[in-house]
């Protein structure tokens, strides 16, 4: 029989490499033999083996492996010669010796596994391999010790890194003076008798009570929960369910039900972290995740185990490397080409109470900022990620909070804009019943913000007034003609873009306005409000011989930040893609930890012929910039 | 009529002559080097590239490239190469190709006649090995010369007159040998020698190469491992062999390890690399000092220099702790004696002085053409005379004996005829008895001592030759055979075994004699690999 070289540096060489050199115990396998042993045999295959194992030293990787076995092998050398003379029987006795010796290696492997596995019965692929290096044992028998202890072989789960919810903090709240755990206890009414529930819930993929699957996180659910509260009567606990039904219901409009099963997760996660943190055990995790959170045992394990995989930053990251930090990178052209980056929602403000029809009359009083008391703006409600509305029209909202505090009039209007009436700068003795704006949305583009809304039908005029954090207030009065025949209502950044402040915080309030009796009127303005963006850029290199040419793609950020997606996205040809689907996905990590100082590196092959490898990021959070052009064409 | 030495090294290999001032030159190569890197390159079947040219290929075509075969010289191994099994002899024989092609084009000379180095450590078959690699090669490989001889050679040449006994410290690219030699009236005869041919200077760089390796997987845990990848490896390799040969004048150095378009700079400094390599060093000086006590045993006292030979002597922790370790035999410090070309030069004296001779005892025909090739080099009379009288004598590097069995014990043993450092040629008989009654006939098992100490047990011993010798019908048990063992100058075995009753029964066999098969390629496998290997252009 042909002796397969291939084989045996698989079967026999590469475990002894990964285990520091240390060749397993198995001496059929190591020498190739099989029983019955016969003199011609281990003729043969003696010399192919010793042979082999002087070709392997040859190379570096090896070369401590064949050491250790052409030590082991002075030690059955006399063995050998005895069983090519004749006699096998020493040689027989020593194989014999060695699969003893490897039960006992077996038992003290299965103790250890139990140790490392823990009560969270998982264990890494990582893992499992080193302890089979470590033993000197074939995959094939770790699997079997695995089994047999209940261990399971898995990655860690993916945990979300931040809450699905803007508000979280405030729905938490709400949900804990309801005396829910968790948004599934909400969904499936336990409430805080849920200590008298029986049963327990299962929270990867759709969350759903663990013996009943049909009982599940989707519309239905949510849904029901909804109209449950809204038969009951208005109370505290009313105000606290509603404020958590605003946030399921965003989410299942955004997301589905996985991104109310995602919002479960991240509060399973949380509480878990919280208790890492504080130094729990493995057993505190798993007893806590079962009996206090109510999961499901092996869901309840595999969360544990999923939390105590997590760095110590907690959430997933990219692993840092030991490189220089990227320098500043060069002054990327704009993209304007690019489509216009997607607001998140933005956090929710505080909900006042509600009324179902506006005042009889609005208060004749204003406040000291000049905006008339009895505006407000409601809460914004969220509608799609990225992609923020204004709340209820006006006309729905009774007064309570001011739209904001700190937003005065603008004290001069936006020169290129169409100049508002003076009148309308006039403290206002009332607000005019108008119907304000609908749908709002509000879209980073570049050094501008587009603005979009559905007019009413005797709307005629919307004041637009914004602020960047830190800037002052700026002001134009859009008439419907120019929305419709510029598509929205584009508000220009100015100088602020230029300085990089462009990404940060705004506040955009729409008011509908009327004229009356020769001046302007104004309703109540909705508030609408983008958060800040973390500036983020990435260099493109290439490196190697021109046959086996590399890309290492290195993002780095201004300032911490998560980033949900990173695309990099490879064109053939001559033109630029200006959109990840314009091309190839070549690579895509999520939930990638961006930080000043410590850039994600990526490394591809490069690829033949002409073409564009550019960065996208699926993540409103995160303005992602390009490096010069030469770095994202190549040849 | 030129003749030739050649130091076929493990890492580096050079050709020298003497020339017409009749002094050993090393001719430079084609790429005008004096030293030619033993790697080739196997192009394609047809074609084949031997030297630096090959080295620098190995990062690009890492799989068709071999290099430090000479460490292999002696074993049972092949390598396939665009379909094709190659033994190490045929490997070294592309070497020798590639040498004297160089040569010839240097010198106008053809290359036929050589003499080849090799570790005074190495065994009969790695000597066997190399004798095959120049007949392979289409040469007349006329002596196979330890390389020690060969230095000390080269250095008394510097002070002829002069008696003294030196240890010549070897440390090669890949073997290493000390040896007590005395130079007496210029005579040179081997005290005792000793050695490792599987330590050289490749131990040096491989552990810098893991070194690095490591480093690099520290700072870069996501890539895949920088031994996985052949063209990584040979970049670490060529590395760090230039990071060593700097640090032996540099305080330190800085290596950059790139995988997978990372990249890992590794900051080193000589005290690092001596003590990461301390043990490799404590290894030279332990055989070394096993040599010195077996050169006390034979009246050696004093040494009066300490030459040190082989590029890898070259790193100054060599010098420094020889000194240390020697102080108090030495009279004078230890020093370095053109370590990368000595032996070479040395090689191509002796093959002059050894044909010179050869022709002196071969008639007046050959008398003649030896006083012609004196005259050509310019030799005096004085000159001649203590050439035709010198004398070299060595010593055996390893044990040989027979196996047998001990009918009390029920074991079996080796018992040694011919010892480590006995003077050579040497001749031993001993009687040996058959085991049982009518045993009608022995098995003869030529043994060679493996180990670096003598040992009679047969694991630390290497069969080499077996034959059968007859035994009369009827004999007893105890009934004599006598063995013969004759190891001639050069290394090479005789084994003969005789019943001597006289008592025959037609077509039986009452004598043994044993042609030593070391394994490795028959006369009839050199016949053809020279003849296949011919229309392989080598460079």
């Amino acid at each position: 029989m042909t002796f397969d070289e291939e084989r045996y540096a698989q079967q026999v060489l590469e475990p002894a490499r990964l285990a520091d050199g240390a060749p397993a115990g198995d001496l059929l396998a190591r020498y190739q033999l099989t029983l019955p042993l016969s003199v011609a045999q281990v003729a043969e295959t003696l010399p192919a083996v010793l042979a082999c194992w002087r070709r392997a030293r040859r190379e570096l990787k090896f070369r401590k492996a064949v050491t250790r076995l052409e030590a082991d092998h002075a030690r059955l050398a006399p063995a050998f010669e005895k069983a090519k003379a004749g006699d096998l029987g020493p040689l027989q006795a020593a194989l014999a010796e060695a699969a003893a010796r490897g039960a006992d290696r077996l038992g003290g492997l299965a103790a250890e596994v139990d140790d490392i596995a823990g009560p969270v019965k998982r264990i890494t692929p990582e893992a499992a391999n080193e302890l089979a290096a470590h033993h000197a044992i074939q995959p094939g028998q770790i699997a079997a010790v695995l089994l047999d202890r209940g261990v399971r072989v898995s990655e860690p789960d993916p945990l979300p890194p931040q809450a699905p919810v803007a508000a979280y903090g405030r729905y938490r709240e709400a949900l804990r003076t309801l005396g829910c755990r968790h948004a599934a206890d909400f969904v499936f009414g336990f409430g805080d008798d849920h200590a008298a529930q029986d049963g327990r819930i299962a929270v990867w993929d759709t969350v759903a009570l663990a013996d009943r699957p049909e009982r599940r996180i989707s519309d239905e659910t949510v849904g029901a929960a909804d109209r449950a509260w809204a038969a009951r009567p208005h109370d505290g606990s009313k105000t606290l369910a509603s404020t958590v039904l605003v946030a399921l219901k965003g989410l299942l409009e955004s997301s589905g039900p996985a991104g109310v099963s995602e919002l479960v997760r991240y509060e399973v996660a949380e509480e878990l972290r919280a208790r890492h943190r504080q130094g729990a055990s493995a057993n505190a995790l798993v007893a806590y995740a079962s009996n206090t959170l109510g999961l499901a045992d092996d869901d309840a394990r595999r969360m544990a185990f999923a939390v105590r995989a997590e760095p110590a930053n907690g959430g997933a990251s990219a692993p840092p490397t030991a490189t220089p930090p990227a320098t500043t990178p060069p002054a990327a052209p704009p993209p304007a080409p690019a489509p216009p980056a997607t607001v998140p929602a933005p956090a929710l403000s505080p909900a006042g109470p509600l009324s179902a029809t506006p005042p009889a009359t609005p208060a004749a009083s204003t406040t000291a900022t000049g905006t008339p008391a009895g505006a407000t703006t409601g809460p914004p409600a969220e509608v799609a990620p990225g992609r923020h509305r204004a709340a209820e029209p006006a006309a729905k909202l009774t007064h309570g909070d001011e739209p904001s505090r700190d937003a005065p009039r603008p004290a001069a209007p936006d020169h290129a804009a169409q100049p508002v009436s003076p009148a309308a700068h006039a403290p206002l003795a009332a607000y005019a019943p108008l119907p304000a704006p609908a749908d709002v949305s509000a879209d980073r583009a570049g050094d501008e913000v587009v603005v979009r809304w559905q007019w009413p039908t005797e709307l005629t005029e919307v004041a637009v007034r914004w602020q960047i954090a830190g800037h002052p207030w700026r002001e134009r009065l859009v008439s419907r003609g120019a929305y419709r025949s510029q598509g929205g209502a584009w508000l220009p950044l100015g100088e602020v873009a230029s300085n990089g402040a462009h990404n940060a915080p705004m506040e955009i309030t729409l008011a509908p306005m009327a004229p009356l009796d020769g001046h302007r009127v104004e309703g109540p303005p909705l508030r609408v409000r983008i958060p800040g963006r973390v500036e983020a850029w990435y260099e493109v290199t290439r490196t190697g011989p021109p046959w086996r040419r590399e890309l290492t793609v290195a993002v780095t950020a201004g300032a911490p930040a998560r980033l949900r997606r990173l695309m990099v996205v490879l064109r053939r040809g001559t033109v630029m893609p200006l959109h990840a689907s314009d091309g190839e996905v070549l690579r895509q990590l999520d939930h990638v930890t961006l930080a000043p100082d410590q850039p994600v590196r990526l490394r591809l092959p490069a690829p033949r012929g002409p073409y564009w490898v550019r960065c996208f990021a699926a993540d409103d959070s995160v303005e992602l910039r390009d490096p010069p052009v030469v770095q994202l064409r190549g040849r | 009529m030129a003749v030739f030495g050649v130091d076929l090294g493990t890492t580096y290999s050079c050709i020298s002559y003497v020339d017409s001032s009749g002094r050993p030159v090393v001719l430079r190569n084609l790429e005008g080097s004096d030293t030619t890197p033993s790697a080739v390159y196997f192009e394609s079947p047809e074609d084949v590239v031997v030297g630096a040219a090959a080295k620098d290929t190995a990062v690009l075509e890492p799989d068709l490239v071999i290099e430090l075969i000479k460490r292999e010289m002696g074993r049972h191994l092949t390598l396939k190469m665009h379909g094709r099994t190659y033994t190490p002899e045929e490997i070294s024989a592309f070497l020798l190709r590639k040498l004297a092609a160089d040569a010839e084009a240097a010198t106008g000379e053809q290359v036929t006649d050589l003499v080849v180095t090799v570790p005074a450590y190495f065994g009969i078959a790695e000597r066997d090995a190399t004798r095959k690699a120049g007949d392979i090669a289409g040469l007349n490989v006329i002596d196979v010369l330890s390389e020690p001889i060969a230095a000390a050679i080269s250095y008394g040449v510097l002070a002829p007159d002069a008696d003294r006994t030196i240890l010549v410290y070897d440390l090669g690219g890949g073997t290493f040998d000390t040896t007590v030699i005395s130079m007496r009236e210029g005579d040179i005869q081997v005290v005792c020698t000793d050695g490792d041919h599987e330590l050289g200077g490749v131990d040096w760089d491989e552990r810098l190469a893991e070194y690095v390796v490591e480093a690099f997987v520290e700072q870069h845990p996501d890539t895949s491992h920088p031994l996985d990848d052949p063209a990584t490896v040979q970049d670490i390799r060529a590395q760090v062999e230039e990071a060593k040969k700097r640090l032996s004048t540099a305080r330190q150095r800085t290596l950059r390890v790139v995988h997978e378009g990372r990249v890992a700079a590794v900051t080193l400094t000589r005290q690092q690399f001596e003590e990461m390599t301390s043990d490799l060093l404590d290894r030279t000086v332990d055989i070394t000092r096993r040599a010195l006590d077996v050169a006390r045993k034979r009246g050696v006292r004093r040494l009066d220099e300490v030459v040190l030979v082989g590029g890898s002597a070259k790193m100054p922790a060599v010098v420094e702790r020889l000194r240390k370790e020697l102080g108090g035999v030495l009279k004078a410090a230890p020093k370095l004696h053109d370590p990368d070309l000595s032996v070479a030069k040395g090689a191509a004296l002796y093959a002059f002085e050894e044909t010179y001779r050869r022709l002196l005892s071969a008639g007046s025909d050959g008398k003649e053409r030896a006083e012609r090739m004196a005259r050509w080099a310019g030799l005096s009379a004085s000159q001649e005379q203590a050439m035709a009288k010198r004398q070299i004598r060595t010593v055996a590097s390893r044990g040989f004996g027979v196996l047998c069995y001990s009918a009390e014990t029920g074991s079996e043993h080796v018992v040694h005829l011919i010892h480590s450092n006995d003077a050579l040629p040497v001749d031993a008989t001993r009687t040996f008895y058959t085991v049982y009654d009518d045993q009608g006939e022995v098995g003869v098992q030529v043994m060679e001592q493996a180990g670096s100490v003598e040992s009679e047990a047969p694991g630390d011993n290497k069969m080499i030759a077996s034959g059968p010798i007859g035994v009369p019908p009827g004999k007893p048990a105890g009934w004599p055979i006598d063995v013969t063992f004759h190891l001639d100058a050069s290394g090479l075995l005789h084994v003969a075994a005789a019943e001597q009753s006289g008592e025959r029964q037609p077509g039986e066999r009452s004598r043994l004699d044993l042609e030593i098969q070391v394994g490795g390629m028959s006369s009839e496998d050199v016949a053809r690999s020279r003849a296949s290997l011919s229309h392989v252009r080598v460079n």
